[in-house]
């Protein structure tokens, strides 16, 4: 009898939360159509030359936290100099780096040391020095240098440095659209009865990419098999996933590689929580908690355009190493404001997206394998339902892959970016293999990093090495 | 880790608890299991065969011959479904084969099994108006062989795919035919429209040349020509362009489009009124301020500026909606582009939309409109932020000395952005009477404020150096560093 009601909720359970997750991803892919759509028409009707041209564009400050770059930091501050805005500021910040990051920028931007007083709004790991460029062309060019103290920290002295009612949080070895900065304030402008409060991007992926001198040249398909599952992860996870999320104005997460805040709430709400890998994830809540508990009516935008271009790891090391660390980044986003979980105060960020993360970000690759492991155990005891276990199976899959190709589809219209056919039958290839191969081994990855987080109490990165783009093509 | 509050506690208790109502509430596939066992035993022992359904499977099962006689009994014994008759499969060898592979694999009884809990499932939750169509669904799929389902599903997928692909497909042709398209007949309207301006050819001959233009896409693309040629050439030209516009129609393409139900039509419509037939576009305008989707009524708004150079603004008088900061820069931009007559912004500063009295103070402050000193110094009672800190900014700007005591009154009760701004005006408007108020603020735990008040001081007049100076000697406030902080041009 208890065999047999154990197995019922077992089963019970697992049904529904396959419904429901299935269902979610599905009401996700048609808001996302939606606001595509919606994006499509916004941006043929919107003329950037008034900012452009404009002397009431507030000022951006660009935060760029640099650790152990030299290998491309020239290129990567000679791309940021060329941002198409008329009024920002370049902050880079050295993060304690061993190698010659620092000499390299001195040498080739003409910088001398210059003593500076500092607020220091949020608390951070000590500045060494700051440094200023003899160049008039390079006037608005500041580098921090400071003891090592992790890229939250870094982005914390940013802030501090920073002088515009706006920043922008980047990764300094992305490569960012020349017209990014316009893009991203366009939704701060345009909000008359909330705040602003933060936008965010979508994230290309540049491995395989044509780039000289900083600037994208060529769009292609990865030709790494890693970096090409990524691409459809990344379709899926901005242009099906996040897009609906802004819409709904449930969006928790705005990438590490480029996101634009509004300083002052930044630094109400205390910046960038230092002792967490899931920075990114954690200001945006943060912020989104602070605006709430002050009974202000706020909004966190979201610009679908492809305006940041970041190689991804191309080893399973590497992105076995990167996925741990973003479970964990979520699990201490998760936890850390758990007050959020179900409480109506939040409105639709506790109601619904919280909950969302609980249940079907951090908890699906747990549940997953629970239902594996039962389904074993079922297999070799009992007589399993052969015909629902196939049915299941191939709906899961059916399911994935469908919204996968719909997740291609999606980019094709919305930016036509790969735009050679052999391109699309790649992705479509790879979207077919994806829920074999990648699917698997993302699970492992977030379940190493649920072990991680609660058994063995990690809090370090881990090393992220990259190719670099410096002789790509 | 954040330690989970009672209250927090209260509400996982209930969700978990819901959550286990919610699973007993559902069918419990398990607990009917014996007598889904005792019924399928019965099945077989006696060929108490109920549907062809579970014939049809049973006959996969016990091979051809015997299921085929079995289901003509049950067929013969249940008169609904002979009335039906349509279920009623013979198959081949090869495919009995398959079945029994199929069922081999899979194992009978967990077919049997599923389609029973499936009709269990329909019994016990579903409304009896949507039982029977769902009874007879999961009946009529159980004639067909398991196979079948699965490569049913299969197709299913690969139609779902290939469907996408098409469309992708076809949506990229479709997409670089047209594109291919606009490019000839554009360049061809191009070329016309060129020798006609340019005297080459006359009117008549003209009209010849411009091909297709009963389609709507071809006067579409002629229509953007207009455009471009309006922006482009001045002069003569210039005043012809409209006329040709008016003489082909499309003027009434572009009303017609005002009136469409799609905001992107209407923006559409506006756009090439404004440009090229102003007079009618001067009508509908004020139609369109008050739209209510934000990017038209930003488009008839820009539009208003352009075609009103006598009074460009008189339409933030009569505003319903606020007038966003990205709608501010837009119309700033085309009065400076189309140079505009500047008129008095002070007509708007006591409208009762904040936005709009925001974007009177910062173009009063850009024109250095001097005379409105007494409206500005009103608006430093403002209950919002913004109105006073670009208040505090006018009077800075336009150097309104008699505004320095009233913002030094506001110092101690406003917000931290505020208090910058007011001490940045001192460093414009202040005197020696001012140096008491800063080396206070220098004394304050404040960074930001101190290096301000440090610029302040330093710039005032040579007197405030001395002061600078005098303050270093006499303190431990490290007044030097803020000193080279502050007199760094770059900072």
């Amino acid at each position: 009898m208890v065999k047999e009601l154990m197995s019922g909720i077992f089963e019970n359970f697992f049904l529904i939360y396959a419904i429901c997750i299935f269902s979610l991803y599905l009401w996700l892919a048609i808001v996302s159509a939606r606001e595509l759509i919606r994006n499509h028409y916004h941006t043929r009707n919107t003329n950037y030359d008034a900012i452009i041209s404009s002397p009431f564009a507030p000022m951006i400050t660009v935060i760029a936290p640099a650790f152990n770059e030299s290998l491309t930091i020239v290129e990567n501050i000679k791309a940021l100099l060329a941002l198409y805005y008329p009024n920002f500021e370049i902050v880079v910040v050295n993060d304690g780096s061993k190698d010659n990051t620092l000499e390299k920028a001195i040498e080739a931007f003409d910088l001398e040391k210059v003593t500076y007083v500092v607020d220091y709004k949020i608390p951070c790991q000590e500045i060494r020095g700051i440094y200023k460029s003899r160049k008039r062309a390079f006037n608005n060019l500041t580098v921090v240098d400071k003891f090592n103290g992790g890229k939250a920290d870094a982005l914390n002295s940013g802030i501090n440095m920073a002088k515009g009612d706006y920043f922008i949080s980047i990764d300094v070895d992305s490569i960012i659209d020349p017209y990014a900065l316009q893009k991203m304030i366009k939704p701060f402008l345009e909000e008359p009865h909330r705040r602003v409060i933060a936008t965010g991007g979508v994230i290309g992926i540049a491995n395989s990419c044509k780039i000289i001198d900083g600037q994208l040249i060529e769009i292609d398909v990865p030709s790494n098999l890693w970096a090409r599952f990524q691409v459809i992860e990344y379709n899926r996870a901005f242009l099906m996933g996040r897009l609906a999320w802004s819409r709904l104005d449930g969006l928790l997460l705005i990438s590490g590689a480029l996101g634009l805040f509004d300083k002052e709430v930044a630094i109400g709400c205390g910046g960038y929580y230092t002792k967490t890998v899931g920075e990114d994830m954690e200001l945006v809540v943060r912020m989104r908690k602070y605006m709430a508990e002050k009974k202000i009516k706020y909004k966190v935008g979201y610009v679908p355009d492809p305006l940041c271009w970041t190689e991804v790891p191309s080893t399973l090391k590497v992105l076995g190493s990167q996925r741990n660390r973003w479970t964990r980044g979520t699990i201490d986003t998760l936890f850390i404001h758990w007050n959020i979980f179900l409480n109506r105060k939040y409105g639709f960020m506790g109601m619904v997206s919280h909950p969302f993360w609980v249940f079907f970000e951090w908890l699906a690759p747990i549940i997953e394998i629970f239902g594996i492991i039962y389904f074993l155990i079922i297999a070799l005891i009992g007589s399993p339902n052969w015909p629902f276990f196939y049915v299941m199976l191939f709906f899961v899959y059916a399911f994935s892959i469908t919204f996968s190709t719909y997740a291609i589809l999606y980019d094709l219209l919305a930016y036509n970016r790969y735009k050679k056919k052999r391109m699309i039958v790649r992705l479509l290839l790879t979207a077919w293999i994806e829920p074999i191969i990648f699917h698997p081994l993302v699970v492992y990855w977030a379940l190493r990093g649920n072990f991680d987080f609660f058994i063995r109490k990690k809090k370090t990165w881990g090393n992220m090495p990259r190719m670099g783009f410096a002789n790509q093509k | 880790m954040a330690s989970i509050h009672p209250k927090q506690k209260k509400r996982i208790i209930y969700l978990l608890s819901s959550i286990c109502i919610l699973i007993f509430l559902t069918p419990q596939e398990s607990i009917g299991k014996k007598n889904i066992d005792n019924q399928i035993s019965t099945l077989r022992g006696n060929s108490n065969i109920t549907s062809d359904a579970n014939a049809s499977l049973y006959a996969s099962l016990q091979g051809a011959t015997t299921a085929i006689k079995d289901t003509t009994v049950s067929v013969s014994e249940k008169k609904e479904n002979q009335s039906e008759g349509k279920s009623e499969l013979k198959f081949s060898r090869p495919q009995n084969e398959i079945n029994r592979i199929v069922l081999w694999l899979v194992g009978d009884n967990n077919v049997l099994e599923f389609r029973h809990h499936m009709i269990d499932f329909g019994n016990n939750n579903l409304p009896l108006f949507l039982r029977k169509f769902y009874i007879r669904l999961v009946e009529r799929t159980y004639t067909f062989p398991i196979i079948i389902l699965f490569l049913l599903f299969i197709i299913g997928l690969v139609l779902n795919v290939s469907a996408v692909l098409l469309f992708m497909y076809f949506t990229n042709k479709r997409k670089n035919h047209k594109e291919r398209y606009i490019n000839i007949y554009r360049n061809s309207y191009e070329e016309v429209l060129r020798s006609y301006l340019f005297g080459d050819i006359e009117w008549d001959l003209a009209l010849l040349k411009l091909k297709k233009l009963k389609k709507t896409l071809n006067r579409k693309i002629l229509t953007e020509v207009l455009l471009t040629f309006k922006e482009n050439l001045r002069g003569e030209m210039d005043s012809q362009i409209p006329q040709i516009f008016i003489k082909l129609g499309l003027e009434k393409d572009s009303l017609k489009l005002t009136k469409s139900v799609l905001y992107h039509r209407r923006i559409e419509g506006l756009k090439a009124l404004t440009n090229l037939d102003p007079e009618n576009a001067k009508e509908i305008i004020p139609n369109y301020l008050n739209d209510k989707h934000f990017l038209v009524r930003t488009e008839a708004q820009v539009s208003y500026v352009r075609l009103h150079p006598e009074d460009p603004f008189e339409f933030l008088k009569t505003l319903t909606n606020p007038f966003p900061r990205w709608t501010q820069l837009s119309a700033f931009y085309i009065f400076r582009l189309h140079q505009v007559p500047v008129p008095a912004f002070v007509d708007y500063l006591e409208s009762e939309i904040p936005t709009v009295r925001n974007f009177s103070l910062r173009m009063i402050i850009f024109f250095q409109q001097l005379e409105n000193a007494s409206a500005i110094y009103r608006q430093l009672d403002s209950p919002l932020e913004m109105t006073r800190f670009l208040s505090i900014r006018a009077i800075n700007d336009l150097r309104l000395y008699e505004g320095k005591s009233i913002i030094k009154k506001m110092f101690q009760s406003e917000t931290g952005n505020n208090k910058l701004e007011i001490i940045k005006a001192i460093k414009n408007i202040g005197n020696n009477e001012d140096f008491d108020f800063l080396e206070s603020i220098i004394r304050s735990d404040s960074v930001s404020l101190k290096t301000e008040a440090c610029r302040s001081l330093y710039y005032v007049n040579n007197e405030g150096r001395e002061r600078l100076n005098v303050l270093n000697q006499n303190s431990d406030l490290k007044i030097d560093q803020f000193l080279t902080h502050v007199t760094d041009p770059r900072n």
